[in-house]
């Protein structure tokens, strides 16, 4: 008698019946903004509803697309996204190093990256608004102000998943360096960098999924220039859950990219410290 | 020596300027202490939160601010804790519903958000189908502001898109045994029940702990969930409060006041929590 899942007959029961489960719920709901996205806003009104639409249209894009500048909203999205990444790593990579070299770093970084992820953005938002108002950061058309928010969650992501990689990587190769009369700072670009280029890739995609899907201070941060997230929250609260939808659907693209490749980096980055 | 310290000073220099930066919200937060504690005159004040302590808005706030977290990761713990269990046996596709276990947690939270208000809403998708199906004869309403079933919803809403997480932190933890422990135990006589008992479940717990922790500071400061689904006023919370005196009531030394109190609450809990495992750690 074997202790192994999936030989026996309740145990394949027990199989299937967990998968469906799985796909029920988790996949049920994304289908939902489909079919809404995709039906009249009429039909949104409707009752009872049924799972089929009745009428497909191409719609709610279109009304999209002719009432905002919804190619605006994208590219702020996107913009913002991209800044905060850059900076992130940017800042963050370097302080990864210096924290798996140098025992103090260590602990100084680690605990501040923490120490930044109890924080709730709000509380960091209000002040914020009050700085960036007579800076003329506040609302900015490229998302300026947003992209120095989000740097405080990448920041901390981006030094995190780094340090774990450098951490991993023999320091043999960079006293190799030292004695052919290598630098500390050449070192660190030209051996440690080049070395950890997967952590950068997948610090880059978390970072940039980070502030993709980031709501609190997008909602605060730009009042009219708005980044997908807040836009479909708006869309929500006005009931237009067609033209929401629409929006959703359109949101979610990179995320299921990202899913569909990462699934073992998602699963790590999530056991590695909690990220998000 | 001057190489150590040659490198020492790179070190400095490449982590002073993500640290600097980081450490720019420190006086961003004496800011908001300012606002939240002084005049126009700049002189102390306890006007702001008189208030907001007269508000019943901030009462009810910080009521569900403790219930809804404490419930929501209760659930989320309890069921993750199930699902890798169950989970554990499945060989099955495991790289696929692994990726779709993590779905509700990938996709945008507003995305998430929505799906939900499409299927709890009065007129949506679950009393729909309930009707259809002549289910129920009179239909719920799943988000009528203040009541109980909201409160419900809310947490389930919840605790559904990140229980997955607590049932990954938690597998993982499972598959580091072993698996010829457990066929030796079986060989020995143990049932499924004790297997699941006596091993399973100790070696799950420290797992369980982890994930819990880093749920509850993400669970403390709920903001999206009710604010989408119910609006302010429907399931009022400390953040989502905040947020209705800063962007609707432009009372900003009120928002600051409320979001400082519950960051205020939050790193107590955090150093609490680091000296109990701090303290544990050195007892083991």
């Amino acid at each position: 008698m074997r202790h192994r899942p999936g030989t026996a007959r309740g145990g394949r029961i027990l199989t299937a019946v967990g998968l469906t489960l799985l796909l029920f719920f988790n996949l049920g709901p994304l289908g939902l903004v489909v079919r809404q996205s995709v039906t009249p806003e009429a039909e949104t009104a409707r009752w009872p509803l049924s799972l089929i639409p009745a009428a497909w249209t191409a719609e709610n894009i279109v009304s999209l697309w002719s009432t905002e500048t919804l190619a605006g909203h994208v590219m702020l999205s996107l913009l913002v996204a991209a800044g905060a990444t850059l900076g992130s790593l940017v800042l963050g990579a370097p302080a990864g190093w210096a924290a798996a070299r140098w025992r103090t770093a260590e602990v100084v970084s680690t605990r501040a990256s923490l120490l930044t992820r109890i924080l709730p953005p709000i509380a960091i938002a209000i002040p914020l608004t009050a700085i960036l108002i007579p800076a003329g950061l506040y609302n900015h058309p490229l998302g300026l102000g947003l992209v120095a928010a989000h740097m405080t969650i990448g920041i901390p992501i981006a030094l995190l998943i780094t340090y774990t990689a450098f951490r991993d990587l023999p320091s043999e190769l960079e006293d190799a360096a030292l004695v052919d009369g290598c630098g500390p700072t050449m070192t660190f670009f030209r051996i440690a960098l080049p070395n950890v280029r997967g952590a950068l890739a997948s610090s880059s995609i978390l970072v940039f999924l980070t502030s993709w899907d980031e709501f609190t201070y997008a909602i605060l941060l730009q009042l009219t220039n708005r980044t997908m997230p807040p836009l479909i929250y708006y869309y929500t609260e006005y009931g237009q859950l067609g033209a929401a939808s629409t929006l959703a659907f359109m949101t979610l693209v990179p995320a299921v990219i990202v899913i569909a490749a990462l699934q073992r980096l998602l699963v790590r980055g999530v056991l590695a410290g909690g990220l998000r | 020596m001057t190489h150590r310290r040659r490198f020492q000073r790179t070190y400095i220099a490449l982590s002073l300027p993500a640290l600097l930066y980081l450490a720019l919200q420190i006086p961003l937060l004496g800011t908001a202490m300012h606002s939240a504690l002084t005049d126009e005159t700049g002189a102390l004040t306890t006007d702001h939160l008189r208030r907001v302590l007269a508000d019943p808005l901030f009462g009810r706030a910080a009521l569900n601010n403790i219930l809804l977290p404490v419930c929501s990761v209760a659930l989320e713990a309890a069921v993750g804790l199930f699902m890798a269990l169950w989970f554990y046996r499945i060989r099955l596709g495991k790289t696929l519903w692994r990726t779709l276990a993590i779905v509700p947690f990938a996709v945008p939270e507003i995305v998430y958000l929505l799906t939900m208000k499409l299927l709890f809403r009065q007129h949506g998708y679950l009393n729909s189908l309930a009707l259809s199906a002549g289910l129920l004869d009179q239909l719920p309403g799943w988000l009528t502001p203040g009541s109980a079933l909201l409160f419900g919803v809310v947490v389930l809403v919840d605790a559904w898109r990140v229980t997955p997480l607590v049932f990954l932190i938690v597998l993982s933890a499972l598959e580091q045994l072993d698996e010829s422990v457990l066929e030796a135990a079986t060989v020995d006589g143990a049932r499924i029940s004790e297997v699941i008992r006596y091993i399973q479940v100790p070696l799950a717990l420290p797992a369980l702990g982890v994930a819990i922790a880093l749920r509850a500071v993400d669970a403390f400061r709920i903001f999206a969930t009710p604010l989408v689904l119910v609006g302010v006023q429907g399931l009022p919370v400390m953040t989502s409060v905040a947020y209705h005196y800063q962007a609707d009531l432009y009372d900003t030394p009120a928002a600051n006041l409320v979001a400082l109190a519950l960051g205020f609450a939050l790193a107590v809990m955090a150093l609490v929590g680091f000296a109990v495992v701090r303290r544990r750690e050195r007892l083991v």
